[in-house]
């Protein structure tokens, strides 16, 4: 009972957390479905970080992690409802472009799919699959189990990838401390709630953003890709990350489409990044091209001395995590894999064989032309919907984020294929999939924020009334 | 809407639709007749007995059967199984501790055990033993 109690407990805290970062200038405003999509993955994001801090540097008992989560849950709304009086308009006036019924029902029947094979999925394998017992679960396992905190980082144990953070193996661990038992359903439900943000964070910013339709095809298509409900009901750390991306990159568009939002969306943003650190290590390449994106973004863009001050925030939220990872990193695990028995000279030699571009650029291909189980091609999905509905006359910078930060991220995974220690053909066999997931939901949203407004109920524009013809 | 615009409307969540809805009537045949309990639970409960007389920390061995190749991926998978349910014993890959857990799948005797130096501490069932390895001493 004390298990579900948290687990309920944590999406409260994220929401709390959200509300007082970002404040809402009433009880209930337009972008709290947005704060409650986010609420789940920030609030599991926090009692991870603290059971990190507490239990495993610390070593006190998980007794005092769970009382700082309520604690500073209840500090957190407390000040959230503080910062009502002073907050700002934190959404946009609302969108006129409804959705058809038939759209929103085949998004809801899209769902309800997807919920029932994810039961089914976990019902099957309540451990989860090879990642999750031999990985993640695996240390929770340790970290539930244990009276010390060396065996899990053990270099005796190196095929299980020991240098990999903590925020899923923590986050179970402390489930299951609350619940006094390893109750496999408490993993499964973390991983259906950050699966449930994945979907929900892209639907209720786009719904505001660009209204209820588009929101609906976004929800849909990203489900469209089966392999992310197979992964979330495998329990790997796959779509947490996919889910923290997501977050990170949609409340950075977000704040720039809507100034009067305030600083709050970018530090949920910055941490959301951290988070995604936290998560897996591929989450700090994500860091790195969010950063990067943002520059760029920050350069080509105008009012550069207003709009560079968002990097404060962003790095704070990241920062703030960050440091956590790189006291697992440089005090407690060993090195990674990848790097770890490399040297200058080998990375050298990689780099300059071309053969390796050769293979990896046809991995990738091929996998863009089979990603997800999509009936089609999902490169073709989208050249069709882009041939037909063109992109938005009035496009910004801030809509093209998403994309370019996939696109970094995907560019970042085709440098680590090169610089691989590991054998290629196995390492793209069994990783790529993966890490195209990754960027999945993200990628998605970004195609809907910039496709032409053709929901739009008032009258086009005569630029994009003559190309939509 | 134009009907070529509402045709790229039906296009994407058709295409979506269908590819959720493929994959959930997959799982709904298959999952029926899925293993129950599913193989993990199963192997775990086999260590049970073999992980309530182990301390709270420390190294163990691992051996299986001895003509196995070294990349089976059944064995290893059960090599990692052994780990996930001995935690947080670390379970190491090798016979060379003083402690060994067995995990046969093919009869083994006390004899050809003793013959390759290793002393039968107690037996579990389910071709799990624990050994001790005496040239470990």
């Amino acid at each position: 009972m004390g298990g579900w109690l948290l687990l309920f407990l944590l999406p409260v805290l994220g929401f709390a957390f959200a509300r007082a970062v970002w404040p809402a200038p009433r009880r209930w405003s337009s972008a709290d479905p947005i704060r409650i999509a986010v609420a789940p993955p920030i609030g599991f994001g926090i009692a991870s970080g603290l059971h990190f801090a507490l239990r495993t540097v610390l070593h006190l008992d998980a007794v005092f992690v769970i009382g700082a989560v309520v604690l500073v849950t209840a500090c957190f709304a407390a000040l959230a409802r503080w910062r009502t009086q002073f907050a700002e308009p934190d959404a946009p006036a609302s969108n006129a472009n409804s959705a058809p019924v038939w759209l929103l029902l085949l998004c809801g029947a899209g769902v309800a799919m997807a919920f029932l094979t994810f039961l089914m999925l976990s019902a099957a394998a309540p451990h989860g699959e090879w990642d999750a017992w031999s990985i993640w679960n695996l240390r929770a396992r340790f970290l539930f189990r244990a009276e010390e905190f060396v065996s899990p980082f053990s270099s005796a144990m190196d095929w299980a990838h020991p240098d990999y953070p903590l925020l899923m193996p923590g986050l179970i661990a402390l489930l299951w401390h609350a619940a006094g038992a390893e109750l496999t359903a408490l993993a499964a439900s973390a991983n259906l709630l950050f699966l449930a943000s994945a979907v929900a964070v892209p639907y209720f910013t786009l719904r505001l953003l660009r209204g209820s339709a588009f929101a609906a095809l976004t929800a849909l298509a990203i489900l469209g890709a089966t392999t992310l409900v197979r992964n979330s009901a495998s329990q790997y750390a796959d779509v947490p990350l996919a889910a923290y991306i997501c977050i990170a990159g949609i409340l950075l568009v977000y704040r720039l489409e809507v100034a009067s939002a305030g600083f709050g969306p970018v530090f949920l943003a910055g941490l959301s990044a951290g988070f995604a650190a936290w998560t897996k290590n591929e989450g700090l390449l994500f860091c790195a091209s969010l950063i990067i994106a943002f520059l760029v973004y920050l350069t080509i863009g105008r009012d550069f001395e207003r709009r560079v001050l968002l990097l404060l925030p962003l790095a704070a939220g990241a920062l703030a995590v960050l440091a956590l990872v790189g006291h697992f990193k440089f005090r407690i695990a060993p090195p990674n894999d990848l790097v770890n028995v490399s040297n200058s000279a080998l990375f050298g030699a990689r780099m300059h064989d071309f053969n390796r571009y050769w293979v990896i650029f046809w991995a990738f291909a091929g996998e863009f032309l089979t990603f997800g189980h999509i009936l089609l091609p999902p490169v073709i999905v989208f050249g069709v919907w882009f041939a037909i509905v063109r992109l938005r006359p009035n496009l910004t910078g801030a809509a093209l984020l998403p994309l370019a930060i996939a696109t970094l991220q995907l560019g970042g995974y085709f440098a680590i294929y090169l610089l691989t220690s590991k054998d290629l053909d196995w390492h793209l066999n069994t990783a790529l999939p993966r890490l195209l997931l990754h960027v999945w939901p993200l990628a998605v949203t970004g195609v809907f924020l910039i496709s032409g407004d053709i929901f739009a109920q008032t009258p086009q524009p005569a630029a994009t009334n003559s190309r939509s013809k | 809407m134009t009907p070529r615009l509402l045709g790229a409307v039906l296009f994407v969540s058709a295409v979506s639709l269908l590819s959720v809805g493929r994959f959930f009537f997959q799982i709904a045949d298959f999952y029926p007749k899925a293993p129950s309990p599913d193989g993990v639970t199963d192997f775990d409960r086999r260590f049970q007995a073999l992980r309530s007389m182990l301390p709270p920390k420390g190294i163990i061995g691992y051996m299986t059967d001895p003509d196995t190749p070294a990349n089976d991926t059944n064995a290893q998978a059960e090599y990692y199984l052994t780990q996930y349910a001995l935690a947080p014993i670390v379970v190491v890959n090798s016979p060379d501790q003083r402690f060994v857990v067995g995990n046969f799948h093919n009869a083994v005797t006390t004899g050809s055990l003793r013959d390759r130096g290793f002393k039968l501490v107690r037996e579990f069932g389910n071709g799990i033993a624990l050994l001790e390895n005496e040239k470990a001493h």
